[in-house]
């Protein structure tokens, strides 16, 4: 159940949606860090509200800019939100002055009960972990939204032809993905109660592994939310087994790094074969 | 005279690292005192020795139209091999294994990438990861370094440069006459410039690719092994997090393109230098470094953008004018 509580989890989703439209979002770590300090520092000036409204806004500027950059510029969204992550990590110490971030008045209530409540005997994370992950998925199959998402990670100029906006579409999933990492963020300093600097370094790649081991495509156009989901579950259950068997943190990188490997090879592969069979042959 | 103001334009125009280090220069002269001093200049240089080697080496890959996120974390692992070996098998063993270390590296990301088709995006972000993991193993503190030897090679100098800057420039120089005295530079333009008709010119593309990515990744375990020089010992920590983001910064904000096929040595080293003036700049103002990264992550936004424009101005863009589509799409 600890494992579910995780904070990658909760990136899957949008990091899902931004993959299958064809794009790279390496920015999520740093805007989660950005995101915890910046809730726990407000919330001891202004409160737990606004300071959580403050924070959310601040995601969907940072997703906002990366999604103007890349879908109405089509600069590269690889290097794009390498900066963006530059920037945000910049401006997460330039928030915290450098010193982690303590929430004072801890006992105020409800703010904390968010991350360390439960609902029944279910932690209310992992509710709104599932939720989340559940309303994602059936927009993406369900919904017009979906489908026109998975046509332009496919093919873009083929679905701007088709009549989809393609731009904006594009730009949306990086503002639901700032949106959602800020929420992510807000979500890991209730449970915690504390934010350190650089909480999110690295959390890019451990989630994209999870969405590509989920079955995403890296070129966009196809994937589903619940198999990340999945995907991010099997990573973090063989990083607990790694910890408690007492193995250093860095098997844990050296096993992600040779994972992704295996597993991105094993896609490409498989997806040759179909495209070679289907073609009778033809490369 | 107005042949000549057209001649500067045009190389300004053509070059455009050329207007933006006078630019940073005049500026960071002018307005920060302490700045336009021969101490400081060398300062600057011996600072940015080691990262340009790394840059050095990351031209070669991007000129290939890739990239290489593995560098910074290879470096540290080369240089706590060096450090760390070398009360074990000696001095010279240790750094032809790091240097060794370094090509087999390159060999395996050229492989992934052109045999595998794996993106390249990937292998070399996975190789970071996997090269963090492999430095912690080893050690997790700080390695002491042993030999004085060793040490006095970087705190040398010769007519007044650091020793460390002679070897950058030497690799800068030798990375550009490869560029354009030999066969293999040749082709790395061409691949890069349309892999698919260098491959149908008969030009061995993978090949190509793979000796890039082995440049880079010995550069980068030459890099570590000079930081090792440096600083006499070795931290796990070197290379990380943006060493990277520091060289393909430098490289690309000197004019080389990321799709690839247009740029040289000299591109990366003015920009290489331009990103060295501004990083001591901060200093001199006394900016906390966490400026730093915020800095060099606008810079390479802006460096991506003006990429995208002026490839525009140009080339006649290939979207304009689509035969037969309605009017509406034709507007970019």
């Amino acid at each position: 159940m600890s494992t579910i509580r995780t904070t990658k989890i909760r990136i899957a989703p949008n990091t899902t949606y931004v993959i299958i439209g064809g794009n790279f979002d390496l920015s999520v770590g740093s805007i989660l860090s950005f995101s915890t300090v910046l809730v726990i520092q407000l919330f001891n000036i202004i409160g737990p509200v606004a300071a959580m409204l403050a924070v959310v806004f601040m995601g969907i500027l940072f997703g906002l800019i990366s999604g103007l950059l890349v879908g109405y510029l089509r600069l590269n969204s690889m290097i794009v939100t390498l900066g963006m992550m530059g920037i945000v990590q910049a401006l997460t110490y330039f928030v915290s002055g450098g010193k982690n971030s303590v929430l004072k008045n801890a006992e105020t209530s409800w703010f904390l009960q968010i991350g360390q409540g439960f609902v029944g005997f279910i932690p209310t994370l992992v509710v709104i972990c599932l939720i989340t992950v559940a309303i994602f998925e059936i927009v993406l199959k369900r919904t017009v939204f979906g489908s026109q998402l998975m046509s332009v990670g496919g093919n873009q100029i083929a679905s701007r032809f088709s009549g989809v906006n393609d731009r904006k579409l594009v730009t949306l999933t990086f503002i639901l993905s700032g949106m959602m990492t800020a929420i992510a963020g807000i979500m890991l300093a209730s449970r915690v109660g504390s934010a350190q600097n650089a909480i999110g370094e690295g959390y890019e790649m451990d989630v994209i592994a999870g969405v590509i081991l989920g079955g995403a495509s890296l070129t966009g156009g196809s994937g589903s939310v619940v198999k990340a989901f999945i995907g991010i579950l099997i990573l973090r259950v063989l990083d607990n087994g790694f910890v408690m068997m007492g193995l250093p943190y860095s098997t844990q990188w050296l096993a992600n790094g040779l994972i992704i490997l295996v597993v991105v090879c094993v896609d490409l592969q498989s997806k040759r074969a179909k495209i070679q069979g289907k073609g009778g042959g033809k490369a | 005279m107005s042949n000549l103001f057209t001649w500067i334009t045009e190389k300004f125009r053509k070059n455009t690292i050329i207007p933006i280090f006078l630019i940073v220069f005049l500026v960071c002269s002018f307005f920060i005192d302490k700045f336009f001093s021969l101490g400081n200049f060398v300062n600057i240089l011996g600072q940015n020795a080691e990262k340009g080697i790394l840059a050095a080496g990351m031209t070669f890959v991007i000129l290939n139209g890739y990239f290489d996120l593995s560098v910074g974390t290879l470096m540290g692992l080369t240089s706590c091999l060096t450090v760390g070996l070398t009360p074990v098998i000696g001095l010279i063993p240790s750094i032809l294994l790091a240097l060794c270390l370094g090509a087999a590296v390159g060999l395996i990301n050229g492989l992934l990438v052109t045999k595998l088709k794996i993106n390249a995006f990937i292998v070399t972000l996975a190789g970071m990861t996997i090269f963090r993991g492999i430095t912690y193993m080893y050690t997790q503190q700080t390695v002491r370094g042993s030999s004085k030897a060793f040490y006095e090679l970087s705190r040398g100098s010769f007519l007044g440069l650091p020793n460390p800057v002679w070897i950058c420039l030497a690799f800068i120089l030798l990375g550009q006459a490869v560029l354009y005295f030999t066969r293999h530079g040749r082709n790395t333009y061409a691949a890069g410039g349309n892999m698919s008709s260098a491959q149908n010119a008969g030009i061995n593309v993978d090949r190509t690719v793979i000796l890039n990515f082995v440049i880079c990744s010995f550069c980068a375990a030459v890099a570590g092994v000079m930081y090792a020089s440096k600083f006499n010992s070795a931290s796990p920590t070197l290379g990380w997090p943006d060493a990277h983001m520091l060289a393909i910064a430098a490289v690309v904000l000197g004019g080389t393109k990321l799709s690839g096929g247009y740029g040289n040595m000299f591109y990366t080293l003015g920009g290489l230098c331009t990103l060295g003036m501004i990083n001591n700049a901060m200093n001199l103002l006394k900016l906390s470094s966490y400026y730093n990264t915020l800095v060099m992550g606008i810079i390479l936004i802006i460096v991506l953008y003006m990429d995208i424009v002026l490839r525009e101005q140009s080339v006649p863009s290939k979207r304009a004018n689509i035969p037969g589509a309605p009017k509406k799409l034709q507007k970019e």
